[in-house]
């Protein structure tokens, strides 16, 4: 508990200062950050090793109740109750008890409760008690009954649940990595930039200018974003879809392509490969048409850079300036335009007014139609191995499904006892005082069925056992 | 959502009879409150769904602080109908109401008039349009308005354990006092520059801060009868000898003497800090600072169900159940909010590892709900292995609602409408902005 709730306070507040302050903390403070754990309380022995006593107290409590409750689980009906002996010596917590004075015969009262307590209660079991056998007590017959024995089990899954998430938390911290790269689309990238746990091994320290760059490394791969497909919100800047397709490449070779998307990672090796973000890139190229006025013809000029152009018989153009779709009047293009024998021109061409320049400049030969400008965004990508991510779920699962089980359940046992002078109702609940307004209801409608059997019936106490009595 | 107005009104009118309710000294009209509140939940569900559909194309609307405060609100006014329907304890619906009308007031108050919903809210960041933000932001908020509805169950639970008004009156200034702290530059700097707005604001924070110490003086002069102010002090005296020599002694229990005059005071000041508090929160701009006008509705609709336990507590206490039985209702509404919250956990760290590439980042709002989350599950065991409680036992199960309520509310709106929360995954609960 005490593992969690430090990792829960000092996970967020200690690491968000050291992020947050980190280059005004001096080295010492660092160092002694470090040795304590607290900058990546995460990954620390000491988060890993209280992790471990908690698993390890878990599985020896379970351990020590599983016989118990295995043997609870397995009693198809509860055995006789000494009823002047529990009253006497036995811990009488979690007993409710109630006396009629009847004198109703044996028979009649086994004949009428065993239907009624397998309708009401449960599979009805009628027994002579042991006491009675040995002579101690008169006459005595009991009916038995009970439901929700497997509730105990259930709680004992619940906390295995837990435990299995607990060695996946272990084993999270123990041996997960997280580490960050940023590629161009059309470009290629040899390092990384590790953000949590230990790298793989191979991964080497990248050095620069002969220094080692702390936290960055050089893994045994290379990866290259050849396309990065995005899509924005129309009207605004906001991201609506993105995603890269990703080649990786070893030795040279290209050895594996990825798509990844936001919430659609991929697999390289056993490591996992997350489109975790995107910057915006400097570079940009266009996409127009040039239509020839006299010829009536068009022609597509694609992913043309800035500086690019085209120079034919008679004419020669280049694009001089691209404005991104951030700007105001959305994405432009600004183009020189000279033919022969004429002073070169300078004109903006928008992609939002597609006939701007056909309008504009009515006496050229060739008139310029903006189709789109090309951003080369730099694609974010998360590298991350975490094999205690499915432990984690599959333990959560089981214990969600077994503490709703568990909790919703109640182990309750009853004993009808009946004997020549009076007949007495018993039970018994894991959870009393959950147990006291269904004792009474059970109770209620076996004094009606006691009536319809014995008008003259007089209760003659209720007794509810509060603990240690 | 021009008629989010209606379901701002309607859920007024549920806490106003919830609250007349309160008062009265019969049950008969009990249905009504709860009918206007099923109305105005019904009405709820139109709106969201009608949002759901169509705006947000399939996706639901709980991002941003707009849609996070309407959808809060639907869950916990949600978890109240439940919680009504299982058990007909209809007196936690005041204090439920009065939290979803602050919700429900911000959006209808700040975002609306400045129109800051429609087009750029609509624009969710890839991440947030994972199919587990359903299961996560549903689930999470269910457990949360269960939490809340146990929390208000436990004041009951208190009223019915002999607890004096006084002392829940006192709670009430602490609440006030802590939200004044935390917002009082806000507030001095919006209202300082009306002297009307400006006396009001310092009657208000002075007067809960007078109230707390007065309820300190008026516990140590519990026993102090006095016709006049020597024999007051006569009495004073004596009782600080008595104290020194045997300090061990515990002060005498009683009950509320409504003729202890230090009590009265109590009572007075706090009644003068709450009037002072309405007008604060009448001349609090919603449109300008949402969160404190919010907070500052919450702190008079506490402070008038205070006010109304003090003049009607003896009609109320009869029509509340035994304490065995709000026992029982109380651990079985945690009950329901424990296993949905875990499932909100789960599904989030889910959405998390396929979003972000990590189940968990030590993100504040993930510390606060793993700290919720212990913090049920030590309740849980204790409330299970604990023996049943005894006649004229404390009611420790209602501190304990109580104390989660807090952590709650704590969790839900300290964290997400506060500069802590700032650089959070979980930001775009509490801002404008997308997260992801």
């Amino acid at each position: 508990m005490t593992t969690m709730l430090l990792g829960a306070l000092c996970g967020s507040s200690v690491e968000a200062w050291i992020r947050m302050r980190g280059p005004e903390i001096s080295p010492d403070t660092l160092y002694w950050l470090r040795l304590t754990g607290l900058s990546d309380v995460f990954h620390s022995g000491g988060f890993i090793s209280g992790l471990l006593i908690l698993v390890l107290n878990l599985f020896f409590s379970i351990l020590d109740r599983l016989p118990e409750a295995w043997r609870q689980a397995n009693q198809r009906s509860p055995g006789s109750l000494h009823l002047d002996e529990m009253l006497r010596f036995q811990d009488r917590e979690n007993y409710f008890i109630a006396e009629f004075e009847t004198r109703i015969s044996r028979e009649s009262f086994k004949e009428a409760m065993m239907g009624w307590t397998d309708k009401r209660i449960g599979k009805p079991k009628a027994l002579r008690s042991a006491a009675a056998k040995r002579g101690e007590v008169p006459d005595e017959l009991q009916i038995v009954a009970q439901h929700g024995r497997w509730s105990r089990i259930s709680i004992l899954v619940a906390h295995l649940g837990l435990m299995i998430g607990l060695v996946g938390v272990a084993l999270s911290s123990y041996s997960s990595f997280e580490a960050k790269l940023r590629v161009e689309e059309g470009s290629r990238t040899s390092f990384l930039e590790m953000q949590s746990g230990r790298p793989p091994n191979g991964w080497k320290p990248q050095v620069v200018a002969g220094q080692v760059a702390p936290g960055f490394f050089v893994p045994q791969f290379e990866v290259a974003c050849s396309r990065f497909d995005f899509v924005r919100y129309l009207g605004t800047r906001n991201p609506k879809f993105y995603q890269s397709v990703l080649d990786f490449y070893e030795g040279g070779k290209l050895v594996s392509t990825e798509t990844v998307s936001v919430g659609s990672p991929g697999k390289f090796r056993d490591w996992t490969i997350h489109q975790s973000g995107y910057l915006s890139g400097a570079t940009l190229s266009v996409n127009l048409t040039i239509t020839d006025r006299q010829l009536g013809k068009d022609t597509s000029m694609p992913r043309l850079n800035k500086g690019g152009g085209l120079k034919l018989d008679g004419f020669r153009f280049e694009l001089v300036e691209i404005q991104p779709e951030s700007e105001i009047n959305g994405p432009a293009a600004q183009i020189e335009y000279q033919e022969f024998g004429k002073t070169a021109e300078r004109f903006w061409i928008f992609a939002n007014y597609r006939d701007y320049d056909f309008a504009h400049r009515p006496g050229s030969r060739h008139y310029f139609t903006l189709d789109s400008v090309n951003e080369r965004q730099i694609s974010e990508i998360k590298v991350s191995r975490d094999p205690g991510a499915l432990w984690v779920w599959v333990g959560g699962g089981l214990f969600v499904v077994m503490t709703l089980f568990s909790l919703l359940s109640t182990y309750n046992r009853y004993w009808l006892i009946w004997n020549t002078e009076q007949v007495t109702v018993v039970g018994w609940s894991s959870k009393p005082f959950l147990f006291e307004p269904r004792f009474e209801r059970i109770l209620e409608q076996f004094k009606r069925r006691l009536q319809r059997l014995d008008p003259g019936v007089g209760q003659i106490a209720i007794e509810v056992s509060r603990g240690g009595a | 959502m021009a008629a989010l107005d209606v379901v701002l009104g309607l859920y007024t009118a549920a806490f106003v009879g919830y609250v007349v309710l309160l008062c009265l000294r019969t049950g008969a009209w009990a249905w009504l409150p709860s009918v206007v509140l099923r109305v105005g939940w019904v009405a709820h569900t139109w709106l969201i769904a009608g949002r759901w559909m169509d705006l947000r194309k399939g996706f639901l609307p709980c991002v941003g602080l707009y849609e996070g405060m309407v959808f809060y609100a639907w869950v916990l006014v949600a978890s109240q109908i439940f919680v009504e329907w299982r058990t007909r304890a209809r007196w936690t619906g005041a204090f439920v109401a009065a939290l979803a009308c602050a919700a429900v007031g911000v959006s209808v108050f700040y975002f609306e008039p400045h129109g800051l919903f429609p087009s750029e809210q609509l624009a969710l960041s890839p991440a947030l349009q994972s199919r587990w933000i359903w299961l996560h932001a549903t689930s999470s908020a269910l457990g949360d308005g269960f939490f809340l509805v146990a929390a208000a169950m436990g004041i009951f639970s208190l009223i019915k354990g002999q607890v004096r008004t006084d002392t829940l009156l006192f709670w009430v200034s602490v609440f006030a006092l802590a939200v004044y702290s935390w917002f009082y530059p806000e507030l001095v700097s919006k209202l300082g520059e009306s002297r009307v707005g400006y006396a009001l604001l310092v009657a208000s924070f002075f007067g809960f801060a007078v109230h707390v110490c007065v309820c300190w003086i008026a516990r140590v002069l519990g026993d102090v009868r006095a016709r006049s102010w020597e024999e007051a002090a006569k009495q004073v005296r004596m009782l600080i000898r008595r104290r020194r020599k045997n300090s061990k002694t515990p002060m005498p229990v009683e009950p509320p003497r409504p003729s202890d005059w230090p009590t009265w005071v109590a009572r007075g000041v706090f009644a003068l800090s709450w009037v002072a508090t309405l007008g604060v929160v009448a001349l609090t701009p919603w449109s300008i600072i949402p969160y404190v006008s919010a907070a500052l509705f919450t702190v008079s609709a506490w402070g008038l169900i205070g006010l109304c336990l003090v003049l009607f507590r003896e009609r109320l206490e009869p029509r509340v159940p035994t304490l065995d039985r709000l026992d029982r209702w109380g651990y079985q509404i945690v009950l329901m909010g424990f296993p949905l919250f875990t499932i909100g956990m789960l599904s989030g760290s889910i959405w998390a590892y396929f979003s972000w590439g990590s189940y968990w980042n030590w993100d504040i709002k993930q510390s606060w709900t793993l700290i919720i989350w212990l913090y049920y599950s030590v309740y849980l065991h204790w409330r299970l292995t604990a023996s049943k409680r005894k006649e004229g036992d404390f009611p420790w199960t209602a501190v304990a609602w109580m104390g989660g309520g807090a952590l709650v509310l704590f969790s839900l709106l300290g964290l997400g409408l506060t500069s802590l929360g700032s650089g959070s995954l979980h930001r775009f609960i509490g801002d404008l902005s997308y997260g992801g």
